[in-house]
Order: C-alpha cells, then structure tokens, then sequence
C-alpha cells in the first residue's frame, strides 16, 4: 500500500469519525441520568440519541463526562450501548421509596406523579369557563420529571397557564412551541422548577413539571374557555377525564400510541399513553364542580356518566358536583341541562374589546320545520369493529342501528358496512329497506365482531366512493370510538370524497375521541351525537330520525343590521337541522341597531328569523373564543388544503390571542428555585383505560 | 490487476505495466485519479468544515451561556394607596426572553399579573397590568410584580420600565414612580 493511499484511508476515516462527531453535537445532548423509570432498572447510564446510548466505562467519571455536548476525554474509553429490543417494565418508577402496602384480592395501587385534578366549570349562557388544576407530587425518593398526557374538549381556548411552587405562583408565558421547548430543557437542565405545556391534538394535551424534589408539591392551573353544544333541547357539558387508546396505521411515526405502564417507547409513535392494567390503580383522583348561570330557570339536569349532587341556590342558578364515590377518571363526565320555555331565546352576545368588538350567534332552526315531510333517502351505517369497540361499546352501537332500521321506510335504501382492519359491507349496492332485505340486514349487524385495528380510512373509502342516487339523500352514520391516530389523514379523506353525503358521527363509549368525530360531522355537513355506554341507544336513533327527517333549513344569510361583521366562522353558514343549532362567531365594527336577520330555504319555501342583539352583556371570553374558532378553521383548511402558510397564521393568531394551538406552547420557570444535580428521571403519569375498553385488545405490552 | 471500481484505482502502483516498467497513465487511470484527487479535496474539506462547524456549534454554546434570573418591579405611590397599574418593561441591553411573571409582595398584588401577549410577541416588549377593588391596598414603594427571565449571553441586560397609568381606589391617576430591580 503506498503512502498516498494510506494518506486518503486516513482522511477517509478522519472525516468520518468527524462527522459523527458532528452528527453526535446535533444531536439531543446526553445526560446521566437514573433511569428507572424507562428500564427498570437503577443503575446510572447515559441516554443518546434515540438510536443509541453513548457512555462511559469509568463510573467515576460519569457526572463529568455527562454535561450536555461534552465528550468524554481521550484516555476515556467509548462505549456504544444498544438499546435492548424487549424494552424493560418498571414496576413502580424510579427511586421506588414509595411503600404501598396490597391485601389479597385488592388492586394493586400504584404511585404515580399525579395525585389529584380539580376542576370549576362556571357556565353562563352557553359559554363555560373552566378551571383545572393538576396536583403534582414526588413519592418517590429521587428527583423527577412528571410527564402527562391528558384530553381537553376539543374546543377549549387555553388562554392561562399558572405554575404554583409553594405559596408561589407565576404565570406561564405563550410563546412559539419549539422555543418553548428550548427554554424548558435549558430550565430543566440547570435544575430549576419549570413546566411546559404542549398541544398534541386539538383534544390532547402533554404537561411537564420538572424538578419536582421528593416529597414536594407543584400545582398547574390551566384555564380555558369554550361554547356549549345544545342538542336536541339539552345542553351539554363535557369533560373529558382520559385519553382513549388509538390505533395507527403501519408506518405512522406522528399518532398517539397506547403502551403498558413502564414501556415507553414500544408503540413507534412520537406520543404515547401508558396504560395501568385492568387491576391497577393510581392514586390519582378528581373532583369537579359545575356551576350554571343560565339566566332563565334550569328545568331538568342529567348525568348520566357519573354520579353528581345536585343543589339550586336560586332560580336560575344550579350547582352540580361529582360525588365523592366517583372519583376515578375513567371516562368523560357528560351533564346535559334543560331551560325553561317552549324556545331557546338566545340573543347575539357581544363583546367589545381594545382591538374592536366580538359576537356569537347560536342559531337555532325554525320550529316549523318540523311540519314539512322528509324525502326518500340511502341511509349507510359505517360501523367500527376494531379492537377497542369490543365487548359493551359494539353492542351499544348494534343496538343503535337495529333501532335506525326500524325507521326506515319502503322507498328508503340502505347499507351496512363494518371496518377494522379492512373493510366489508353487507351488499354490492344499498339495498331496499323492504322487510326481508331488513331482517338481513340485522342478521348481518347482529353477527358483527370487535377485532383487529382501525382502518377507518377503509370506512371512508367504502362510505363515500360508491356513486349517489340523486333521487334519495345519503346520509352517512359513522359509528365508532375514533381512537384512530392518523385523524388529519381521514378528515382530509372526508373532505376530498364527501360529494352529495351527509356524515352524522356517532361517538361510541366512555371516552370517545370527540375532536374526531366533530369535525368529520362539520366537514360532512352534518351533526355529531353520542351513545355513552351508560344511554339507552334506541331514543338517541329516534332523535337522530327525527333530525334527518325533516328538511333542513338551507341557503342561509345573514342581514347584520348595521353591524359591520368580518372574519365569521364557519364562512359558509351550515344548513340547519331540527334540533341542532350552529354556533357563529365573527368580530364586528360599530354599534349595531334592530335585530340580525336571517333568512334561508326550506323545501321551496322563504323563512326567516330575528335574533335580538345583546348589548348589555361584557362577554370577555368571546375573543378567545373567537380565536379558537379561527384556529380551529385554519386547522380544518390544512387537513385537505395543505397550503404552506396555514400553519403561519395559526400561530400568528395563538400568539396574539395568547392561545395553545399546534404551534405555540406555554412555559413557566421558577428563575429564582433551583434544585441540586441533574433533573432526575421522567416518569409518565398511567392512566386507566376508558371504562368499557378492553385492556387486552388496545395495549401494547 | 483487479481494479477497484469504487474509485477507479488499480490495487497495485497504478504507474507501472505488468513488466514493472514504468508507464504514463492511461485514460481511464488519469480519471481514476483525478477521481481520487477528488474525493480526497472532498474529505480534506468535509473534516476541516465538519469540526469547523463543530468547533463553532461549542463556540456559540461556550460563548452564550444561558442563565436564568428575576427582575422585581416596584411602585412607589407615596401616602396614596395603590389600586391599579399598568407598566410597560422593555430590556434595553441584552438578550432576554422572559419565561414567567409572578404576583407582588403585598397581599393586594399577590395574584400573577396578566401580560398582554400581543405586545410581548409583536413588540418584544410586555405591558403587565393588574387591579384589586378590596380595602387592603400598599402605599409607599412595594413590589408589584417578579418578572422571570432567560438570559443568554455575558452582557447584564439592562431594563427600563415605564409607568403607564397608577390609580387609586376611587380611579383617580396617581402621582406615582416605577422602578426595577434585580429580584433575590
């Protein structure tokens, strides 16, 4: 070998060992940590990047070589460490100087970083105004990182963000998500108390407290707001407790994974839930209150999630609060309320504000509606039979569909298909709802199993792609939980082959994915309901008859009276179901005089509707509000538009509004606490699976 | 001669025929030569900019240290009792960011302000402003509000604050001082 040749293989192989070094400073920095609760065990090692763990033989000089970016000196020997195949369980996390005493027979009770929620609900008119609080602790020996991933109703505009250490309490700061980020981890690194807050999806959030000391206390206020749903005559408050078990397709990386408690990492997804098994339990519990402020007299509350007390102060005010004996947040809390009189009378709200005036509008359809005849039409029941839906959730939604059966008439057609990890359907093309076709289409319905993934998009292909009877209205009945990870996937589906359909979403069981299911409704012109496990499925079909039964009002517009309104959502104002109203929110200039007049068609015939203008009310959550809506749209746009500067503009409103979006972030940091060595281990908070959801058919162990 | 067609190089001496005399190169041997000349300048540079470029990443982490640090705010209303304010913190010198504002030290003031995000994100500025309709208000000089902040770099940030408005219980505007101070 001659020299030259010598010279280039030692280039060769100085540039390479450079660039690893590079790629080695790009990457995430390593730090000592105890990783007890990623492997079990309690010895000290370094973690790299994700491919890889990077440590050094000599124990002693560990700390030292363990700073961020540093590598270890020469006379230091490198080891390159797999990360194991079979990711370890922790049994109980890190330090593990919690003591648990379990009797024969008893769940076995696990420490978790979380000990408590609370949540204040205030509602007045049909906006609610909501408080949580997340009761951090440390029970174990050693310092801790506490991560949870939690739901949020899918509308809520997280507008404060408090940090409390001690008798302290700071204000978290909205800032742009990666330098939230950015800020967090450097806070974290020099042991400071810090906590980050970051959307995962409209509906799921990702809490961090850092530096939690053993045996200390941090509490994390989060405040938002958000608008009522009325159906069917009822409001509706919801509370979402857990974050249901998604499934996603093969080769997703962006979903949200459903492992075993302890094994992070084992779902390939860039999200994760940890799941306590079917005899566990944390000590993390939660109370609730809602208060309503309706204006008029509550008729008649209802819960039929949880068990609640109910206590009416005065006439038009109502307390509602969760019942000690049902504290485990295992499914979404669910209060529907009713007002006095024949006829909602909602005014337009307003709200005026430095930067001008905002407004909300429910619109309610006319009454007489209800007097017009309905047309022929295809009904297709789209049925989710994935894993999660086994066992009550499937049963509940075969009951509903037996029911809609029941109400089809001769001239009607209809279409059963199932999905989970493929789809398949009852017939070629949608049959005649006569009475044998009928009989073998419950035969079918009755047969149907829970098994295997959620192909939804398989769903949506065969609901929508076959061609339409022009002389009949499709609607479309999606039935599922929506634990599906790839939702931007099948909302842009949606969008792109919805044609003539009308999708009316049923979300099915404990803790449906209600983010999901919302927008499929509102992108498919239609409505969404639920059929918790706890309802009867027969009089939620019958009202969802009802609705479809009678023709909505279409072509609506608005007269504003003299307000000068802009940036209105929806831009185009939905038809009009009996039963349903839409929200509109909008921002205005000027005062306005008279009513707000709309008119629309129903059938062949003019109607319209005067809605008074509220001036006396001082809405102020209605900018939040308002924002929220107009992240929420721009969000819809980016699933089947894809337009580059969408995301933009969603963080530039988040910003200005101090809003959470996809984008930004809050952050808070204690500048002035600082606790002693490196930030310890990350513990997950599990959580329980959604009442009614098998462990066994979900989880990744 | 097997040649290696990775680089074009021959195994042996490339400038020697099979009678070991020595030889100009051919076409193809010039090529692969110029070939490895190539990837050899390549590898030079890739080494050289590759641990310039790291050597500038640790310059940049060295040379910008991040630190974090509090700044109080305080107002002086004098005999008058202090109901509301609304001040404007601006940091003349240095990079800042700040990462939490905390409540002051009297119990009428004790809940975090509430910052206007459109001024902190649009201006790099932050307007903090708070109320208290109860009877327990500060007089004299007290600290309404603990900003916390993230300092990157050696420079000691300097800050200005500037008093927008103080009121008293009745509404009436204030005779009032602003001023900043490291927190501790």
């Amino acid at each position: 070998m001659t020299r030259k040749m010598l010279i280039v293989i030692v280039l060769f192989l100085g540039s390479g060992v450079a660039i690893a070094l590079f790629i080695a400073s790009c990457a995430q920095p390593y730090y000592l940590m105890d990783s007890g609760a990623s492997t079990g065990a309690t010895k000290k090692e370094y973690l790299g990047s994700p491919a890889s763990r990077v440590g050094t033989k000599n124990a002693s000089r560990m700390h030292r070589a363990a700073l961020p970016g540093s590598m270890p000196s020469p006379d230091e020997e490198l080891w390159i460490i797999q990360r194991p195949d079979e990711p370890a369980v922790d049994d109980d996390a890190p330090g593990c100087g919690a003591l648990l005493a379990v009797l024969p027979g008893e769940e076995k009770q696990v420490p978790v970083p979380l000990k408590h929620t609370n949540v204040q609900a205030q509602i007045s008119a049909y906006i609610a105004t909501v408080d949580v609080t997340q009761h951090y602790t440390n029970p174990y020996a050693s310092k801790i990182e506490a991560v949870y991933l939690f739901p949020l109703p899918q509308n809520a505009a997280v507008n404060e963000f408090l940090m409390t250490v001690g008798d302290r309490r700071i204000r978290g700061i909205i800032r742009e998500r990666e330098e939230a980020e950015k800020i967090y981890k450097e806070a974290r690194r020099q042991g400071h108390v810090a906590s980050l807050l970051t959307q995962e999806r409209a509906n799921v959030f990702t809490q961090k407290v850092a530096n939690i000391e053993p045996g200390k206390n941090i509490d994390i206020n989060i405040k938002y707001f958000h608008t009522l749903a009325y159906k069917d005559g009822w409001y509706e408050y919801v509370f979402p407790m857990v974050v249901g078990p998604r499934f996603n397709p093969p080769g997703s990386t962006d979903g949200i994974g459903a492992v075993a408690r302890g094994q992070h990492g084992r779902s390939g997804q860039r999200t994760e839930v940890q799941y306590l098994k079917p005899h566990e339990r944390s000590g993390h519990d939660i109370s609730l209150a809602v208060n309503i402020d309706a204006g008029v007299k509550v008729e008649e509350v209802k819960c039929t999630s949880h068990v609640v007390n109910v206590k009416r102060p005065s006439g038009n005010q109502t307390e509602v609060r969760l019942s000690r004996n049902d504290v485990i947040p295992n499914k979404d809390f669910v209060l529907r309320y009713k007002v006095a009189g024949k006829q909602i009378k909602t005014a337009l709200l307003t709200h005026e504000a430095d930067q001008g005036g905002y407004f909300t509008l429910m619109l309610y359809p006319p009454e007489n509606l209800r007097a017009l005849q309905r047309k022929p039409m295809e009904m297709i029941f789209v049925l989710d039979c994935s894993g999660s839906m086994r066992g009550h959730p499937i049963d509940q939604a075969k009951t509903a569909i037996d029911r809609a059966l029941k109400h089809l008439e001769p001239d009607d057609t209809f279409q059963v298909i199932r999905f989970s990890n493929n789809a398949s359907q009852l017939g070629r093309t949608p049959l005649r709802a006569t009475s044998s076709n009928l009989r073998k289409g419950r035969r079918y319905v009755r047969d149907l199993r829970g098994s295997g993934g959620t192909m939804a998009i398989e769903g949506v292909k065969a609901a929508l792609d076959f061609p339409h009877d022009p002389r009949r209205l499709r609607f479309v009945s999606f039935m599922t939980d929506g634990y599906i990870g790839n939702e931007m996937q099948i909302l842009g589906e949606v969008h792109r082959r919805l044609g003539a359909s009308r999708i009316f979403s049923f979300g099915v069981g404990s803790s449906p994915n209600r983010y999901l299911l919302d927008r499929m409704a509102k992108l498919g012109r239609g409505a969404v309901a639920h059929l918790s496990l706890d309802d009867s499925a027969a009089p939620i079909m019958d009202r969802f008859f009802e609705r479809i039964s009678h023709p909505a009002m279409t072509d609506i517009a608005i007269d504003w009276g003299g307000l000068h309104v802009s940036e209105v959502f929806p831009s185009k104002i939905p038809d009009l179901f009996v039963g349903r109203p839409v929200i509109i929110t909008g921002r205005y200039r000027g005062r306005a005089s008279g009513d707000v007049r709309i008119t629309g068609t129903v059938g062949d015939h003019a109607r319209d509707l005067r809605i008074p203008i509220d001036r006396t009310g001082k809405h102020r959550a209605l900018p939040s509000v308002w924002a929220r809506t107009k992240i929420a749209d721009l969000a819809d746009r980016s699933t089947y538009e894809g337009g580059s500067e969408l995301p933009g503009e969603i963080k530039q409103v988040a910003l200005e509004y101090g809003l959470m979006s996809q984008y930004t972030a809050f952050v808070a940091v204690d500048s002035l606490s600082k606790t002693a060595g490196n930030f310890g281990t990350s513990v997950k908070v599990p959580v329980p699976m959604p009442d009614g959801v098998r462990y066994e058919t979900t989880v990744t162990e | 001669m097997k040649k290696n067609h990775a680089n074009g190089l021959d195994r042996n001496s490339e400038s020697k025929d099979r009678g070991g005399n020595k030889r100009c190169p051919t076409l193809s041997e010039s090529g692969g030569r110029t070939a490895a000349l190539l990837v050899t300048t390549v590898c030079i540079l890739g080494s050289v900019s590759t641990v310039w470029v790291h050597a500038q990443t640790q310059n940049d982490v060295d040379q910008s240290p991040v630190r974090f640090a509090a700044v109080d705010v305080f107002i002086d209303s004098g005999d008058a009792s202090l109901a509301a304010y609304q001040f404007e913190l601006t940091v003349k010198e240095g990079n800042v960011k700040i990462v939490g504002v905390e409540g002051g030290a009297h119990k009428a003031f004790e809940k975090p302000p509430y910052y206007d995000p459109k001024a902190l994100h649009d201006e790099d500025r932050v307007i903090i402003a708070a109320y208290n309709t109860g009877d327990d208000l500060p007089t004299s000089k007290t600290r309404v509000a603990r900003v916390h902040v993230q300092i990157t770099g050696e420079l000691t940030p300097n800050y200005a604050v500037q008093l927008i408005v103080a009121a008293s219980e009745n509404g009436e505007t204030l005779d009032a001082t602003a001023t900043v101070a490291e927190g501790k």
